[in-house]
């Protein structure tokens, strides 16, 4: 059936979607104002839109969280760098190169054909040799410090953007042990310095009080990207002791993690599908519903798993020991000197009074067991001594 | 008045690395919806998304103010997609242009139709309509990710959103899919 609108209902939509220029959206408004059937389809297109917008998603995963940009920027640098030229720049330079150095060395060739025991010049040995093949040099990664100033920048070549199959994932740690004579304005510091990197305090404990050395440690925890800043700020609190760091690559075990979790997803997709078809008999339906539950089971722990190993490479732990600087002083100590001849005092006649009570716990332990055994021995034996007397006085 | 991305992504270039955090902090959800609605594994949607932003910190440079940098940005997704599409054709010997609807993830009764009707469309009538409704991107910038002319891109969102006028209209009447 032919359309023989006299407006392209295209363009209609269009209109709809404010995608016309200035003149034409008032066209075909002029038109769409004067023409039912124009009305009725964009009534109907925003419907669809509409509805379409319904099918909403689900928040991104806090799992989702931004690349380690310092890292990538320090872990690709490189002593070559090119500029951010277009494709065609490069073969066209390639080319060129390559055309020079296949004269040079065709020049050379025939040359050494004609005067084998000419010395070879120095600007042809090196024009196909010392800056490597041109091919080679276009193809090397660019780096992405390229949108840093100034040399030493590595460029890529035309290449479609590159799509990371696997993402490094390291788990970094470190403890750092720090002196300071100003304790209070230093423990401040730190907990300033840990919200400015967005990080937390997950454990804090001070011993000890004034005069007295006082020490603090605590765990921190902070955003990997924010590792290197946060312990820079640390160095300055005070003066470093002791420093130590180490890393954690649990890149293959996540990925083996991954692994296991899409076979169990799999495994699951299987289970369900043959669980729909309710083939066989009910113990059967029974045991394929019991492997279900247990490879969910399994999912459920890995993914809780993986979500832990992703904490910890998205969050660094630093152990922090923070030590007053030791300085001495006539202080008699934390107590007045009344106080503590009171509690001397008191403490002297708690002891005698405990002396006391041990002695009269001890008899009262041993006095029955004295009784008793000077009965049966006691009293036997005075009437034998009684006795014997007696005969003897006769 | 917020920054353009056009100036943050120019910062980002400069060397300045909070202007990629607003970068990532504007599009994070944006990039992870568009994964998520045309991939069924969530996890796999994560991952896309994670290499979506990969690639633009290490092509943050190659990017040219004449196009906008949403397009730039969902053209580097796009690309994402498309090639782990083809790799996992190459390793399960299904097409390449398999579309996986996504699970619902809000009221299962208003997006079932959606998805369902669309998983019908012409995958190239699809991809121009998603990107216009979720994306919001303009005919011009849909051209520009999809690499097809503006006209075209015109035709085809004009017959996946009448293919889909018309299975409303079945469901209206029937009230049974078609």
């Amino acid at each position: 059936m032919t359309d023989t609108h006299e407006i392209d209902r295209e363009l209609v939509m269009a209109w709809m979607d404010s995608e016309l220029s200035p003149a034409q959206a008032q066209e075909i408004e002029t038109h769409v104002n004067a023409c039912a059937a124009c009305r009725q389809l964009a009534a109907e297109l925003r419907d669809v839109s509409a509805r379409v917008s319904a099918w909403t998603v689900s928040a991104a995963p806090a799992s989702l969280f931004p690349p380690d940009v310092e890292r990538r920027r320090s872990a690709r640098t490189s002593w070559f760098s090119l500029p951010a030229w277009p494709r065609w720049s490069y073969a066209l330079a390639g080319a060129g190169i390559t055309v020079v150095a296949l004269m040079a060395t065709s020049t050379w060739v025939m040359r050494s054909a004609m005067d084998p025991e000419r010395e070879i010049g120095a600007g042809i040995a090196s024009s196909g040799s010392a800056a490597g093949s041109p091919s080679a040099r276009l193809s090397m990664p660019r780096s992405t410090d390229a949108f840093e100033k100034g040399q030493g920048q590595q460029g890529q070549p035309a290449a479609e953007p590159q799509v990371a199959v696997s993402t490094l994932m390291i788990v970094r740690s470190a403890s750092i042990q720090v002196l300071t004579e100003k304790f209070d304005e230093a423990r401040a510091s730190l907990e300033r310095l840990v919200r400015a990197h967005e990080g937390s305090i997950a454990q804090l404990q001070v011993t000890g009080y004034e005069p007295s050395q006082r020490s603090l440690g605590a765990t921190v925890r902070v955003p990997n990207a924010r590792m290197d800043a946060a312990l820079e700020a640390i160095r300055q609190i005070g003066k470093v002791r002791t420093e130590s760091q180490s890393s954690e690559d649990v890149t293959d075990s996540f990925r083996d993690l991954s692994v296991r979790i899409a076979n169990a997803r799999i495994e699951e997709r299987r289970l369900n599908d043959l669980l729909a078809r309710r083939t066989g008999d009910l113990g059967d339906v029974l045991a394929v519903e019991q492997q279900v539950m247990r490879v969910r089971g399994e999912i459920e722990r890995m993914d809780a798993q993986s979500r832990a190993v992703q904490g910890r490479v998205a969050q660094s732990t630093i152990i922090v020991q923070l030590d007053e600087a030791y300085r001495a002083d006539l202080a008699t100590g934390p107590l007045p000197l009344t106080t503590r001849f009171t509690n001397a005092l008191v403490d002297g006649t708690r002891g005698a009074i405990d002396s006391l009570v041990t002695v009269g716990i001890g008899l009262l332990t041993i006095g029955p067991s004295l009784l008793v055994w000077g009965v049966l021995v006691g009293l036997p034996g005075w009437f034998l001594l009684k006795r014997v007397r007696r005969s003897n006085s006769r | 008045m917020a920054t353009s991305d056009e100036v943050l992504i120019a910062a980002f270039q400069a060397g300045r690395r909070e202007a990629f955090d607003e970068i990532f902090a504007r599009y994070r959800q944006p990039i992870w919806g568009f994964f998520r609605r045309r991939l069924a594994d969530p996890e796999q949607a994560r991952e896309l998304a994670q290499d979506t932003f990969l690639a633009l910190v290490e092509n943050a440079a190659r990017y040219q103010p004449r196009a906008s940098f949403r397009s730039y940005l969902f053209g580097i997704a796009y690309h994402v997609l498309s090639e782990a599409r083809r790799r996992a054709a190459r390793e399960s010997g299904r097409s390449a242009s398999t579309h996986e609807p996504a699970s619902p993830d809000t009221d299962p009764t208003s997006v079932i139709w959606v998805r369902d009707a669309m998983a019908d469309l012409d995958e190239r009538d699809r991809e121009v309509l998603m990107l216009r409704e979720f994306e919001a991107l303009s005919y011009e910038e849909i051209a520009t990710v999809t690499g097809v002319p503006l006209n075209t891109v015109r035709s085809r969102l004009f017959r996946a959103r009448l293919a889909l006028r018309d299975r409303l209209v079945g469901l209206t009447e029937t009230g049974v899919r078609r």
